[in-house]
């Protein structure tokens, strides 16, 4: 009588129902290995010591795929949410948003030593693309970062006579669909070109690099961008990258437009600050009307027709120098639990959309690396902290 | 082993008959065998013999069984959500040698949930030891062991 010996047959099975998906990758793995798969990427950095097997088999490039793979599709199922890291006006360091018992806490976040004065610029399912300052030379260094690992990999930016001026580069990493990631980097030609509808236009070529082959290449044909779009910090939903009012589709190459923004009554006239927020599967717009003193929060609609609105509130009771940091969407089919992450100067609040009331308070005013009477400008930025073994 | 409902039905339910390490004879429905995959994938072979399964003792067998039986319940309706989280969570509330005995059985007979059930009690406890914990795990390493005598 034959005992299937699971152990050799070599096979991805796949299993859904009500509370899981389940991925079991079974290729010649012993049992240790697949229970490894199942920890946080934390814990297995530690238990890197545990045994020489233990570190041989963490450290091989096989099992991090097999262990970003599955952590990916346990985020698509709501196992793991990502921590935020936020870089505020007023504070020496970028700040990490952290979970305790006693609610949430602001601790300065430290990247690797090794790296010079990093500034984050891009941020891709646990990978980070920083640019970091170049001792030796007067310009800057890029490279990808594994905050996790602390594994970082210099990238080199292509040189091209025509188009020399970087407007944006953005890291582009999904375990889902491939190991290796990508880097789209828009480039303009220096001289602004002037069209007869005398609005101002940049003449761009988008690039990509490609971390199999340590290769840049064209990506798509050059296009026309208006002055106004900021290339930087883009947003990576449903194969596309967005920034605010256009998108790059990222299998044709092409350069999209989003809807309009439909804002009722006299609101539209004054200025507001728009931020593109990618939250549990959704694509979101959270304007923040500052003399109005309130935020409305859009979805984008699948077939990108047009932005619903889902949220108006006003904030009547804060300060003058309020700015919203980042929108949570709820887990939950009826999203009770959405909120808004909203930042005033030495404070982040978190509102919850449904009960219409802050609901956690995160004072930092008195800690070490908040510096009071900064300039509040408008480059306050939030970052998705997600824990990987990915290889840079 | 629990006792089992008799349902009515018009023929009389086909019943395969598996035989623990030790010698224990447990006649299963079918819903139950559909959740022990590996043995699933015999049943054309194997007609209406017993089917031997060397790696298991019946105590563990037995176990899986009633799993396999509760979670059917809940699949049919029998048992609302909670009902089955909390006798879950009560089922791997057992001390380390039995929840790795069902991880390691669960795994080889390939019942799924149960495999991810037992791994993810094993890995929530695992993420709050050091590695030099980690490293006396006992079961642990009888894993290396029981992989060899797997071939």
């Amino acid at each position: 009588m034959m005992i299937p010996d699971s152990d050799k047959l070599t096979r991805l099975i796949g299993v859904q129902d009500r509370s899981c998906t389940l991925i079991m990758i079974t290729e010649n793995n012993d049992l240790l290995t697949e229970i490894l798969l199942w920890l946080p990427a934390k814990s297995l950095i530690r238990f890197k010591l545990v045994s020489k097997k233990w570190l041989d088999l963490i450290s091989s490039h096989h099992f991090s795929e097999q262990h970003t793979l599955q952590q990916r599709h346990q985020r698509c199922h709501s196992k793991l949410k990502p921590s935020l890291l936020l870089h505020l006006a007023e504070a020496s360091t970028y700040l990490y948003l952290h979970s305790s018992p006693n609610g949430e806490k602001l601790v300065p976040y430290a990247f690797s030593s090794t790296l010079v004065e990093p500034t984050l610029r891009s941020f891709s399912n646990g990978l980070f693309l920083l640019q970091c300052r170049n001792v030796e030379k007067p310009f800057e260094v890029y490279c990808v970062y594994n905050p996790t690992t602390k594994q970082s990999k210099e990238i080199l930016l292509n040189v091209d006579d025509m188009y020399r001026c970087v407007l944006g580069l953005n890291l582009v990493f999904d375990p889902l669909k491939s190991p290796h990631y990508k880097i789209f980097c828009i480039k303009a030609t220096p001289r602004r070109s002037f069209s007869f509808w005398r609005s101002w236009w940049r003449r761009c070529q988008i690039e990509v690099y490609e971390s199999d082959t340590s290769t840049w290449k064209l990506c798509g044909e050059p296009f026309l961008a208006p002055r106004e779009v900021v290339f930087d910090h883009g947003i990576e939903w449903k194969g596309c990258i967005h920034w605010c009012g256009v998108f790059f589709d990222l299998q044709e190459c092409v350069l999209g437009k989003h809807p309009e923004i439909v804002i009722a009554g006299d609101a539209g006239t004054e200025g507001f600050h728009q931020k593109y927020v990618e939250s549990n599967g959704f694509l979101h717009n959270v304007a923040h009307f500052p003399e109005k003193k309130s935020v409305m929060v859009f979805e984008l609609q699948r077939d990108y027709s047009k932005w619903s609105l889902k949220y108006h509130i006003n904030l009547d009771g804060a300060s003058g120098s309020l700015s919203v940091l980042s929108y949570i969407r709820g887990e939950s089919e009826d999203e009770e639990d959405s909120k808004l992450v909203l930042h005033e100067p030495g404070k982040i609040k978190f509102y919850a959309l449904r009960e219409n009331c802050v609901k956690g308070l995160v004072d930092f005013g008195g800690t070490g690396f908040y510096q009071e009477g900064r300039s509040q400008s408008a480059s306050n930025h939030t970052f998705q902290l997600i824990e990987t073994l990915a290889c840079v | 082993m629990e006792n089992r409902e008799t349902l009515p039905s018009p023929e009389k339910e086909k019943l395969t008959t598996l035989m623990s390490l030790d010698g224990h004879i447990f006649p299963v429905e079918e819903a139950v065998i559909v959740e022990l995959r590996a043995i699933r994938r015999l049943l054309p072979a194997a007609g209406d013999a017993t089917i031997p399964i060397s790696q298991v003792t019946g105590q563990i067998l037995a176990k899986i069984i009633d799993y396999c039986r509760k979670h059917n319940d809940h699949k049919l309706n029998r048992l609302r959500d909670e009902e089955i989280s909390a006798w879950d969570r009560h089922f791997v509330d057992v001390d380390e040698e039995l929840l790795f005995d069902l991880l390691v059985a669960s795994h080889f007979l390939e019942v799924k949930d149960l495999f991810y059930l037992t791994v993810t009690t094993v890995t929530d406890t695992m993420k709050t030891k050091s590695p030099a914990q980690v490293g006396n795990m006992d079961q642990l390493r009888n894993l290396f062991i029981s992989n060899f005598r797997l071939d």
